[in-house]
Parts: C-alpha cells; structure tokens; sequence
C-alpha cells in the first residue's frame, strides 16, 4: 500500500477549550468534484510524526467507515491517503 | 549509586537536514544537503545526511566543491522557519520535565533533572523516555549524553551521532573518555590543541594526569579549566529556561557574491556589515570597545584583527572606522588593489555592555557629531524596519547594487553561539 500526504480543506469545531476537533473533510478528487465526508469519530488523539512526511497533532479518525490518519501541521491539515494508481487504470 | 547531578546533554543530529528529511521522507534516500543559494555564492552547505556524508561532503563547504566529490547532490534551500519552529518544539518535550532547560544554539540543549526524579521517574530512563518522545511525537532524532556535569554530557552526545545514549557516571568516565582525544572536549580548538600537542597531551586521560600548576602556567586560566573539565570536576550550572546567555559579542559576516579586489569592495561590504551589527547593538541596548574584523582570501586562509576603542560604541560609522583603519593598516594595497582577493568577512564588537547614557566626553569632546550620527543611524533603521531593508542605504554601497544586496540583520536570524 502506498500512502501520499495531501493537504486538504477541513471544517473543524474549536471546543470551549481551545481543542481542535475535525468534523468535515473535503476531498476534491481528479476529475475535480468535491466531495465533503463527515469525519465519524476520532478515535485517538495525540501527537505524531507522519510516514509521508512531517508531524503535528496527529487524528486517527473513522471517515465514512474506513480508518485514516488526519495531521494538524502547524495551521494545516493533511491527510495520509493511500495511492490509487492513475484514474485510466481503475475501473 | 546516586550522581551529585544528573544532565542531559541532546543534540539534534544534523539538524537542519533532519528537519528537511522528516518533512519529506524521500530525502533520506538520496545526498542531500541544506545550503546557501550558488548563484549569490553565499553558497555553503549549512548540513548535510547520512548520504551526502558518504561522499565526504563538509558542513561549510562551498557548493561548489561540494557538487564536485558528488554531482547528484540535492540541494535544499534552508527554511529558518522551520527550523526555529521544529527545534522548539524538542525543547518544549524537554522543558515538560525540568525547569532548567539551557539551549545551546538551535539543535542542542543542556536539561538538568537530578531534581525530576521525585516527579518521574528514575533519571536514566527519564532521558530514555525524552528520547523516544522527541522521535515518535516529531520525527526526530537526538543523541543523548546523560551525565553529572555539563562537559561529560555534551561528550556523550558526541560519542554515538545516531539516536546514541551514552550514559558517563562518576563510576565510569575515566573508562569512558580517558581514551578521547583532548580536543573533543568542549573548549579546546585548535590553538589549544597545538599547545597541548606540544606538552605531549594528546587524550583526555593525559590531560586529566597532567600536574595542574604547570598547564596553568603555559596555558593560564583556561588550562587549569580544561583540566578540571578532563577530570569531570566542572560544576556549571545548566541555565533556568528563559534565561538567556549574556551576549559576548555580535558579529555579522558574509560570503561575497565575487572576490573583492578593490578597496572600494571592501569599504563597501564593511558598510553594509557595520551597519547591521551596530543595528543589532542598539536593538539590545549594548555598546562595545572592542572592534574586530576577520577576513578569509580566496584560498581560504584566514586573518582577524581587533582594536580597543576609548569609547564604546553602538555606531556603525565608528565600527566602519575602525574596521576599516585595521584593513589598510594590516593589508597591502597597491593603487586601491588588493594584492590577495578577499572572499568572505566578519565584522564585530566585542566587550559589550549595557548601554548608560549617550553622553560620555573623550579627549577631543566629539559628542556632537556622534548624537548626530546616531540620530542619523536610528532614522535609517526605522525607515528599514517600516519599508524593508533596501530603502535606505549609503551611497556608497550603491557603488556595485548587487555586491551589497543582502541584509546581514534580516537574513541570519541564526548566529552561531560560543560556550562563553
């Protein structure tokens, strides 16, 4: 599996306490669609380096039943997603 | 058994290129090296990897030189954002578990938590912990030297350069570092090197053995200090966070765009450097007597020179007078030529202390003309710090516009720091 950082648009809640917590992400994909998923759940919280690159405040979240890794990189987001191949090859 | 103190000196490996690689992983798998831009020749590599290491790549270097033992090298352009940004983070992990957190420069710091054991845990394992935190939460490794005085630990973080942990306890350190040459230890450079050589001291053991009152007398202060340091007596205190370094001098240099081969290229350079280090003097409310310039010719060789002035000064036209009568004074010009082109100059002051009150009289009451000046040099730096740096300048400098394009205050926000 290959992963690839790309910084992305998130809609995030700021809680009373200054928390940052991640609600929507937009995804904008090749054909230039956007799409905006809602992140279901974070399931942990802590700080971290990235595979792909750089480190922050790392979100494992559940987005749309599947596991992802979203960074808050100093004022942005990224997230680690996995490597389709070029569109012509996918079906 | 228990250590009188217990510090941690980390040094984060290669910094600048560290930071470059975690940013973007596939750097690790190519030479890479962070440098200056080549075009503008202030091109010297700042860091390099493990890779570009293999090539026999040197910090300092040219590029030049550096592309020739690898053409392939990849070269990034530093991001001193990032740097700052990144290595405070580190020392905000680090600063969580003691309150004497001592930066020295960017990439290495002194934590002292012989007082943290009550709170965490037991020392060794605490810097183990610090250490594996550093990696996980930023991507970043530091070498660790865990000691009981400041000196042991900066030579155990010097030891293994990779993720290394060395631990030298009053049980262990003459195992340790007996072996190591003398000049690893933090304060003996070359000068000393070359006196200790010739005492026939050539490790740490041998200085640590030598009879003290004779290294006093040949060496003087700072021998009886080496050799309290070889035999893991010295007793600094790690600094509390916050608490600055006291400045010892500020100095700016620059690496010319071309060889400088008139007068008029080095009156010109002098001009722009002054100007910043007298800037960089009354930003911090210093004044100093001791003017000091250093030169490198086109074959590297290097030359300072310094004078004592009667009054001490934040001035870049007096810096500028002295600097450059200590040019003309040491340096054989024919017709304006310099015989030996000139590549790259500091220019500093040293002695510095706060600053009082502007009035002080000397023998030829120039009080005068110096307000006037100052007043001058403060205008300038307003106008700079308002609209940026090139909007007002001395007209000299506009002699050759692209030998003088560059800001020694704005653009080295890193000055490298000396342990005194």
């Amino acid at each position: 599996m290959r992963l690839y950082k790309r910084y992305i648009p998130v809609i995030a809640l700021v809680s009373e306490k200054g928390d940052m917590i991640p609600m929507f992400i937009v995804w904008q994909d090749e054909r230039d669609d956007k799409k905006v998923y809602k992140v279901d759940k974070v399931l942990n919280k802590r700080r971290s380096f990235s595979r792909v690159g750089g480190c922050g405040i790392l979100y494992e979240c559940m987005i749309y039943g599947h596991k992802r890794k979203l960074y808050l990189e100093k004022d942005k987001w990224f997230i680690e997603c996995i490597y389709q191949g070029p569109l012509k090859d996918r079906a | 058994m228990k250590w009188s103190r217990y510090i941690i000196h980390a040094d984060l490996n290669h910094c600048y290129a560290q930071i470059e690689e975690m940013k973007e992983p596939w750097l690790r798998k190519i030479p890479m090296a962070v440098g200056g831009d080549e075009d503008k020749r202030h091109g010297i590599i700042l860091a390099k990897n493990d890779l570009a290491k293999k090539y026999g790549i040197k910090t300092a270097e040219t590029l030049r030189d550096a592309y020739k033992k690898c053409p392939d090298l990849y070269i990034v352009h530093p991001h001193y954002d990032d740097y700052i940004y990144y290595t405070e983070k580190v020392k905000d992990i680090y600063r969580e578990y003691s309150d004497k957190v001592e930066s020295f420069g960017l990439d290495e710091a002194w934590i002292d938590i012989s007082d943290s054991e009550l709170l965490f845990d037991d020392p060794i394992k605490l810097a183990k912990k610090i250490q594996i935190r550093v990696y996980e939460e930023l991507g970043l490794t530091v070498s660790m030297g865990i000691s009981y005085n400041k000196i042991f630990a900066k030579l155990g973080s010097d030891m293994d350069k990779h993720m290394g942990f060395t631990v030298i306890s009053p049980d262990n350190y003459q195992k340790m570092v007996y072996d190591l040459a003398a000049d690893d230890l933090l304060y003996v450079g070359q000068a000393t090197k070359a006196k200790l050589d010739r005492l026939g001291i050539k490790t740490i053991g041998d200085l640590a053995m030598y009879p003290l009152s004779i290294l006093r007398q040949i060496l003087g202060k700072n021998g009886a200090m080496i050799a309290m340091f070889a035999r893991g007596l010295d007793i600094t205190d790690v600094k509390f966070s916050g608490q600055s370094r006291e400045v010892k001098s500020i100095s700016n240099g620059v690496t010319a765009i071309r060889d400088l081969s008139s007068l008029d290229d080095i009156r010109m350079i002098f001009w722009v450097l002054s100007e910043s280090v007298a800037s960089r003097c009354r930003d911090k409310g210093l004044v100093g007597d001791v003017i000091y310039m250093g030169l490198r010719d086109n074959k590297l060789h290097y030359f300072s020179r310094q004078k004592k002035i009667d009054v001490a000064t934040d001035l870049a036209k007096m810096i500028f007078d002295v600097a450059m009568s200590l040019f003309i004074k040491n340096i054989p010009i024919n017709n304006g030529h310099l015989q030996v082109p000139f590549r790259s100059i500091t220019i500093g002051i040293s002695h510095l202390s706060k600053k009082t009150s502007y009035i002080e009289y000397d023998l030829f009451d120039m009080t005068k003309e110096r307000l006037k000046e100052y007043d001058l040099e403060v205008a300038i730096d307003k106008i700079r710090d308002k609209y940026g740096h090139d909007k007002a300048c001395r007209l000299v400098t506009k002699l050759d516009d692209e030998l003088t394009d560059f800001d020694p205050k704005g653009d080295h926000v890193i000055h490298p720091e000396s342990w005194f």
